[in-house]
């Protein structure tokens, strides 16, 4: 089971062109920040919204080709979907939204229920079968609507950002749950979310969508270890800057300047990164070889247990990452004039 | 020469009421506004006098309220403003005598009789009552509880026709309107109504033996802000030029 | 201090609202309910049996509930569909075709009666037609009144309905057709039951509006005893002639009118 989407639409504002493959057994991650695009890119694989141009094609069936006037409606894909607010239907109990969809396929009524009873089982919410989505808790709610969709044995399962309508406390076992849940469904499954964490916990394969656009796709740790935009790189928990290299020097976007190795011989418009472990903070200037030194102020400290990551503001900001007992012996606060260093060696840059 | 013995009665009602201007000071000339509550028959006779009572009279102004008698006099005796009431039976006059509404008493002012209106050209060939009730002919009367309607069931009585249930007008007009308008082929009016509507409907008489004669009464009322100027208009309506107002279209004298 | 607390402490819930407000809101109430106590302080209650048993007021009554209930039937059949156009189509003049709906609310009765007459008369734009081919005529005919408050009646429905279509979120359909639903079942198991309450309280609305209706039926239908006289056109016209029997008749229009509302519950009249 393999989708094959290239998706090109324009909805209002966003105008949308992304390329997405998804295979069985795999977790494809959509992320991206909000109004990127990420839920019509979804929507319009389950068939909501009809593409301008591209193709999207599972399995070999052909399901939306503009160009070859081919269209198949959404009741015909067998694509699963989970939507944001769940949509569990108001007027039904639990066990008959999961039934709905089997009914709707002909499955009379009490093989439905039966099935549905089933379900309700392998999720451990047997208790309420009866009861109404709004009788629901978040987590409860949410294995009902993806135990509604998993009933009909989709080859394509969408859910959109699936955990963003649980609280805080929730989340964390929901999350584990679904992660539970995925790996044992056989279909595709791409999932939709803008929370970072998200992503790593629950992605084999991570796209990044931003403002309709594919910026970076690659398993996790190739996210990390080369994001390639602010966003990414922030989800990823690096300083990313962007300007222009001549020789060794990097003129940031924003007029800052860094010194840098230039080995491959970078020339003109690049990415630069710094990790925090690798940016040292003084209470004072420092002396010795560190080309790129300059002052500010500590604006955010973030305990991480025994790290510390400390947000310098300056005219060029940085988050630095020192020990627990550093932070202490620099007497670290919000507002501390503080100079942060970096070793020119420990930029890494990579052109655009 | 009844025509005759009226007019020579208003004559001298008018002689008389001329000569207290003489024997007196002064007489006041009638002045103000007054309210007239008729019955709908009488709208157009009724429009024709106010205005020559006007013309008579240059410093009054008349308004009329129209309607069927029954609701007019359950309004005045409610206290609905009104000066004069004329209605088209004597019953509701002498309702609301009885509950005490009226200054003086009534008096018969004109009598009026049924007629039957026919689509113009009579393409139905309704002659008599018996006919209004054939079974191609669609017949409407006034309701029941409208002094027209019970007249009308009277005549079919007299006429010893049983008429079936049909369908009815709320008011006289509206029975008419129905013929005008084509919904039914005979309507059981008033003589007045018909010739007011002469432009639409044909009338066929009924004869006077099985017809109903209606008596109109009219009189001043109670509770009139007004009587003197109410009083003025009562004697006008009773006068020749009144009277052969009324003649003119199609009353009959008291 | 504390006694007179406990005094004070009423079973009644005034739901915080203050007094000037609460005061209005009494004068509304002895507004409706005034005309009601004046019905029952004068009716004349010897008489009711004999009122009950005249036979004006059994054809009044029956033709009032056949027309009311047929104009509620067909609101139905005919609104719903126009109020599912009106909230989900897109169609130039959409505008001006609500306008044309909602006419009839504003328009004084009798208009409409007269509107109809024009056009379904005996010499109407229509009328004729059904007159000289079919031999159809609507004026001074049950089926004619029922038209006549049709006519006023379903605005009250489709307006209610289309109201409570737009209300509901579409996205709910949308997952129906991520389950497999088609259109029509999707509509039968989805939409149609979550518009019910708003579907209930139109045609309560619509059925209300259509047993109390006068001027459109009286201008259009004729007043036929048995066949088009309803309760309003009974009571207008024994006002005429005996006023107590309009009290008792009223009193009898109210007496159904009440029961069929009180028998609506609270959640079905919530829009």
């Amino acid at each position: 089971m393999t989708l094959h989407a290239r998706v090109g639409l324009r909805l209002g504002a966003l105008e949308l062109d992304v390329a997405i493959e998804a295979d069985s057994g795999k977790t494809v991650v959509v992320l991206g920040p909000n109004g990127a695009g990420k839920s019509t890119l979804l929507r319009a694989i389950a068939g909501l919204v009809p593409l301008e141009t591209g193709r999207i094609e599972l399995d070999g069936d052909v399901l939306d080709d503009p160009d070859e006037g081919v269209w198949v409606a959404t009741e015909d894909r067998r694509i699963g979907v989970v939507f944001q607010d769940l949509l569990l239907f108001p007027h039904l109990s639990a066990v008959e939204n999961i039934a709905f969809g089997l009914r709707a396929h002909g499955v009379r009524r009490g093989a439905a229920r039966v099935e549905a009873h089933a379900w309700l089982d392998r999720l451990g919410i047997s208790d309420h079968a009866a009861s109404r989505p709004t009788m629901l808790s978040g987590g409860q709610a949410q294995k009902v609507a993806l135990a509604r969709s998993l009933a009909l044995r989709p080859r394509l399962l969408l859910l959109d950002e699936p955990l963003a309508a649980l609280d805080v406390t929730s989340r964390v076992d929901v999350r584990r749950e679904l992660r539970r849940q995925l790996d044992g469904f056989d279909g595709a499954r791409i999932v939709v979310t803008h929370d970072p964490v998200e992503a790593v916990a629950l992605a084999d394969q991570v796209v990044v969508i931003e403002g309709g656009r594919v910026r970076q796709a690659g398993p996790v740790s190739e996210l990390r270890a080369r994001p390639r935009s602010r966003y990414v790189a922030d989800f990823a928990g690096v300083n990313l800057y962007s300007g222009v290299i001549r020789g060794d020097r990097l003129r940031t976007d924003d007029g800052n300047e860094l010194t840098v190795v230039n080995d491959v011989g970078i020339d003109g418009p690049s990415f630069a990164i710094v990790h925090p472990e690798a940016v040292a903070v003084y209470p004072s200037a420092p002396i010795g070889s560190p080309r790129n030194t300059w002052p500010g102020t500590v604006g955010e400290i973030d305990r991480d247990g025994r790290r510390v990551r400390v947000r310098v503001d300056a005219p060029m900001p940085i988050t630095a990452e020192i020990t627990e007992r550093a932070a202490a012996e620099l007497g670290l606060r919000a507002g501390s004039e503080v100079w942060v260093s970096v070793k020119a060696t420990e930029v890494e840059i990579f052109p655009v | 020469m009844t025509r005759v013995l009226v007019i020579a009665v208003a004559m001298l009602t008018s002689a008389a009421a001329m000569l207290p201007a003489s024997a007196s000071p002064r007489v006041a000339v009638p002045t103000g506004d007054i309210t007239i509550a008729a019955a709908s028959s009488l709208t157009e006779a009724f429009g024709a006098i106010g205005k020559g009572f006007r013309s008579k009279y240059r410093k009054t102004s008349v308004t009329f309220n129209f309607g069927s008698s029954a609701t007019l006099e359950t309004q005045l005796e409610q206290g609905a403003p009104g000066d004069v009431f004329a209605s088209a039976d004597t019953s509701t006059m002498d309702s609301l005598h009885g509950a005490g509404g009226l200054r003086g008493r009534p008096v018969l002012f004109a009598r009026n009789r049924l007629a039957i209106a026919v689509e113009p050209g009579n393409p139905k060939q309704i002659r008599t009552l018996a006919d209004t009730i054939a079974d191609d002919v669609r017949v409407v009367l006034c309701a029941p509880q409208v002094p027209c309607g019970k007249y009308a069931l009277e005549a079919y009585r007299k006429a010893g026709v049983d008429v079936p249930t049909v369908p009815t007008g709320l008011t006289a007009k509206d029975t008419l309107s129905k013929v005008s308008l084509g919904e039914a082929d005979a309507a059981v009016v008033y003589v007045t109504d018909v010739e007011a509507a002469a432009a639409d409907v044909d009338g066929v008489r009924i004869p006077a033996a099985d017809n109903v004669i209606a008596r109109y009464p009219i009189a001043v009322v109670a509770d009139s802000a007004n009587p003197a100027t109410a009083r003025a208009f009562v004697q006008y309506v009773l006068s020749r030029g009144g009277q052969a107002t009324l003649g003119r279209f199609g009353f009959l004298p008291p | 201090m504390a006694a007179v607390r406990a005094s004070t402490r009423r079973r009644v819930d005034a739901g915080r609202i203050p007094a000037p407000a609460r005061v209005l809101a009494a004068v509304a109430l002895a507004f409706f309910v005034l005309p009601v106590v004046g019905l029952l302080w004068r009716a004349p209650w010897s008489e009711l049996w004999g009122q009950l048993s005249d036979p004006v007021t059994r054809d009044a009554l029956r033709v009032s509930m056949i027309c009311s209930l047929g104009a509620t039937a067909l609101s139905i059949v005919f609104g719903v569909p126009l109020a599912w156009l009106l909230a989900r189509a897109e169609f130039p003049g959409r505008r001006v075709a609500r306008a044309c709906v909602l006419l009839p609310m504003i328009l004084p009765p009798v208009v409409g009666g007269v509107a109809l007459f024009l056009a379904f008369g005996r010499r109407g734009i229509v009328g004729q037609y059904l007159d000289d081919w079919f031999g159809l005529r609507l004026p001074f005919t049950t089926f004619g009144a029922i038209v006549a408050e049709t006519f006023v009646a379903m605005p009250f429905l489709v307006i209610t309905v289309e109201a409570g279509l737009r209300g509901l979120d579409r996205r709910y359909e949308d997952a129906a057709a991520t389950l497999g639903a088609s259109r029509w079942t999707s509509f039968r198991r989805v939409t149609l039951p979550l518009a019910a309450p708003s579907l209930a309280a139109g045609a309560a609305l619509a059925w209300a509006r259509a047993l109390g209706e006068f001027g459109a039926t009286v201008t259009f239908a004729g007043n036929f005893q048995g066949k088009t006289q309803t309760m309003p056109l009974a009571i207008f016209l024994a006002f005429e002639s005996r006023p107590e029997s309009a009290i008792l008749l009223s009193l009898v229009l109210v007496a159904v009118s009440l029961v069929v509302l009180a028998s609506l519950r609270d959640r079905w009249l919530r829009l």
